[in-house]
């Protein structure tokens, strides 16, 4: 869990015997919960929740249907929108260190390789901004679709894990040594970037459940 | 808002073992609660702005640009549902 050591609260998701999934809010001080410290990619600590016969009151059990997966969606999406922001800035850094490192007398921006690999992030991320538009549009609307809202979500997902790696990886070829400089932010965004991907599940997680979301939905 | 934030303001995760800063950005959390943007999803009753996904999506998009340290995600999402409980009880 992200910034668990700040929470008060820690907003769990929990089976019931009726197998429905209902959310806790657990206060991050309380009886029968520990934390255990973990470091992300990104340096940030992050806590293993553990809970043993930890009581809460039954007001503070949510049991809307649907509260688990509109909270899981939206912070998929939410993901999705760190991811963009992300990306677009990371390949902004790419194109300005490009046009002005030169190699044989010229900014390597101007030579083809760079300029094609740096124009096919580009296009990933324009992927990754309509698959987020689209996940979030159907979390905001409830509008319906073909599948579940957990289709677009999963989408957008897989989108958003495999563009950022591909901006981040890009941009430390096109950087060369420089973007090894740790006086210079690029590695930080590669570390955000890997945290990213993988939060929420990695592309593979959602390729998964898109592909159980259409077998189970009939598309025509 | 986030314009001015700076990406390296804490130590960097490549020479740091452990966690690179105790908490999250607590100047920039202020500054985000006097602008009224932790309280995006709450209704308008309950003094938020009654916005929905794709606007906390705009501000989250602006904040990953500055690797801003903040649960902005997390505390705008986990709202919601409990709101949602609340209305009903």
């Amino acid at each position: 869990m992200p910034w668990a050591y700040d929470a008060d609260y820690v907003v769990v998701p929990a089976h019931t015997a009726a197998d429905r999934t209902v959310l806790a809010l657990v206060p991050r001080v309380h009886d029968g919960v520990a934390l255990g410290e973990q470091f992300s990619t990104s340096g940030e600590r992050l806590g293993e929740l553990r809970l043993e016969s930890a009581r809460i009151a039954a007001r503070d059990v949510i049991d809307v249907e649907g509260a688990w997966e509109w909270l899981r969606d939206l912070l998929t999406t939410g993901t999705c929108a760190l991811a963009l922001g992300l990306g677009e800035r990371v390949l902004r850094m790419s194109s300005e260190y490009t046009s002005k490192r030169e190699q044989f007398g010229f900014p390597v921006a101007t030579f083809q390789a760079v300029a094609v690999q740096a124009a096919d992030r580009y296009i990933d991320l324009r992927a990754m901004e309509v698959t987020l538009w689209q996940a979030a549009w159907r979390i905001a609307a409830g509008a319906g679709g073909t599948l579940p809202v957990a289709g677009d979500v999963a989408v957008a997902k897989i989108w958003a894990s495999e563009g950022v790696r591909r901006v981040v990886q890009t941009a430390q070829h096109l950087h060369g040594g420089f973007g090894a400089d740790v006086d210079y932010p690029l590695h930080r965004y590669h570390a955000w970037a890997k945290h990213l991907e993988l939060s929420l599940g990695p592309a593979a997680a959602h390729e998964e459940a898109l592909g159980d979301l259409l077998a189970a939905h009939s598309l025509g | 808002m986030f314009a001015d934030v700076a990406p390296d303001a804490v130590p960097s995760p490549a020479l740091t073992t452990g966690a690179v800063a105790d908490e999250f950005d607590r100047a920039l959390w202020a500054r985000l609660a006097d602008a009224d943007l932790l309280s995006l999803l709450s209704a308008e009753e309950y003094d938020g702005a009654g916005l929905d996904a794709v606007a906390l999506c705009l501000v989250l998009r602006e904040s990953a640009k500055v690797l801003a340290r903040v649960p902005l995600l997390e505390s705008s999402a986990a709202w919601r549902p409990y709101r949602r409980t609340a209305d009903r009880s």
